[in-house]
């Protein structure tokens, strides 16, 4: 097989890790792929050591136990400055100091663990042992949700959280590792075209003799299912983020999900089921998605358009409609098939 | 006079050369990263872009991680456990809806090729979703 044949084929693999499917596309010969495949299982792997707070002796947890100062790694450095960054172009909506407001709110364990324990004991029986208060406490306590609650001490790589702050960086690490590693096989391995696809955040590069990437948008009701359309991208990247897959019963019959509202301290109250973005860059992706989902649909629009927003988000409601923000000009070629009943162009 | 034309040659010829090697040297200087910085700090302007193609050369955080895959990559390998092959530990367990699991792969009941690497025929499609 010549050269070209090789890195025209396209290899897929598939993995767990960070408690989601990922998937890996890599335009390259057979030995060159599996290679690269097993890489990128190995990053995804050491950042779920690193970052996840389920895990007893990561970084982040071993952080949040930390009540001065505390070095950090390369990694750990760059997601929190990046977090810093979304929380100001999120007007605090992205906040990743919610750690204690989504234990309380009953996600104290990983997703998977979560679900098996729902199938063990019944919605009655289950327990929330996080007392209430502490969340109660910090509102009561003049919490200024739009702010970072740590410093960084520039170019040393230390770190210090104010005093009780604990911090979940779920919201942004699938994203950035998505988005991380996406660059490095591309820079460093030279694999001409790939995707990779981190539970539906996805970077693609590079499509040698396909003219695109398509990607079909899950629907929210019906997993198994995709709705009408799908996305079509050479490179860059894709998003979503909802309510409904991640979201679990309370005591009291009340359904709880993942997606914090920093302003109440609670599951946000919200008519966005799911949200989908299309830009250049994985995390961000993710973090517009987060936020168009916890602000809901009204603010969102608002949220977008004070900000000059440049990126293609297309949401749906709890009412069944679907809206689109972005370049309505090119709606019909990056968005085949997808027909938003409400359509706001860029500012 | 035969021998005042070859001195004068001399001359000219070690002053080519001199104005040669002095421009050499200061192309040198003019094309590094230093220059580029001492430069835009001088006239006071925006140094972002010139640092980051600087720090574009040095990536800690892929470093990092390289570094302590080379170490856990022999660690492993002492034990019979080589990084190709991947790992299922039971963080990573997958649930019987999922697939088969081979050396830490997924691989698809259907489309797969070659089960026993892990991998089947990419298509240039995906799917996103809230996970």
């Amino acid at each position: 097989m010549s050269r070209t044949e090789q890195v025209s084929r396209l290899l897929k693999f598939r993995f767990r890790a960070m408690s989601t499917d990922v998937e890996v596309q890599l335009a390259a010969g057979r030995e060159e792929a599996e290679h690269a495949a097993a890489l990128v299982k190995n990053w995804f792997e050491a950042q779920e050591q690193r970052f996840s707070r389920f895990v007893a002796d990561s970084e982040l947890n071993r952080l949040n136990r930390c009540t001065g100062w505390m070095p950090i790694s390369a990694a750990m450095d760059e997601v929190l400055s990046l977090a810093y960054g979304y929380i100001g172009q999120t007007e605090g909506i992205f906040q990743p100091g919610i750690s204690q407001a989504l234990r309380a709110s009953g996600y104290d364990v990983s997703f998977e663990q979560l679900q098996q324990r729902e199938l063990l004991q019944s919605g009655t029986e289950r327990r929330l042992d996080i007392q209430q208060s502490n969340i109660t406490d910090m509102l009561r306590d003049q919490y200024d949700y739009s702010r970072p609650r740590w410093i960084q001490r520039e170019g040393s790589r230390m770190v210090h959280k104010d005093p009780g702050t604990e911090l979940d960086l779920g919201g942004i690490v699938k994203g950035w590792a998505v988005e991380r590693i996406a660059d490095w096989v591309q820079r460093t391995l030279h694999i001409p075209a790939g995707l990779i696809n981190a539970g539906g955040d996805i970077q693609a590069w590079g499509t040698t003799l396909h003219p695109m990437w398509s990607v079909q948008v899950t629907d929210p009701y019906q997993e198994e299912r995709n709705l009408i359309g799908n996305i079509q991208l050479r490179k860059g990247a894709v998003a979503t983020s909802g309510i409904v897959r991640r979201q679990w019963q309370n005591t009291d019959g009340s359904h709880s999900h993942h997606l914090i509202d920093p302003r109440t301290m609670e599951p946000a109250d919200t008519d966005v089921l799911q949200c989908t973005v299309l830009g250049q860059h994985a995390s961000q992706c993710e973090i517009i998605a987060k936020t168009v989902c916890i602000l809901g649909s009204a603010d969102a629009v608002g949220w977008l358009n004070r900000h000059y927003d440049r990126h293609d988000v297309l949401w749906m409601t709890r009412d069944g409609s679907t809206y689109f923000r972005g370049n309505t000009d090119t709606l019909a070629e990056r968005w085949p098939g997808f027909d938003p009943d409400h359509r706001f162009s860029l500012v | 006079m035969t021998r005042k034309k070859r001195n004068q040659w001399r001359k000219w010829q070690a002053s080519a050369a001199a104005t040669l090697t002095v421009a050499a040297l200061f192309q040198y200087v003019r094309t590094s990263d230093a220059f580029d910085v001492a430069y835009a700090a001088a006239n006071g302007t925006d140094i972002s872009s010139t640092a980051s193609s600087q720090i574009d050369a040095q990536d800690d955080v892929m470093d990092e991680w390289t570094n302590n895959t080379d170490s856990h990559s022999d660690a492993s390998s002492n034990e019979g456990d080589s990084l190709d092959e991947g790992t299922t530990d039971e963080s990573n367990a997958i649930g019987p809806n999922q697939g088969r699991s081979s050396g830490g792969w997924i691989t698809d009941q259907i489309s797969n090729q070659d089960t026993d690497s892990g991998y089947s025929r990419g298509n240039y499609q995906s799917r996103t979703g809230a996970s």
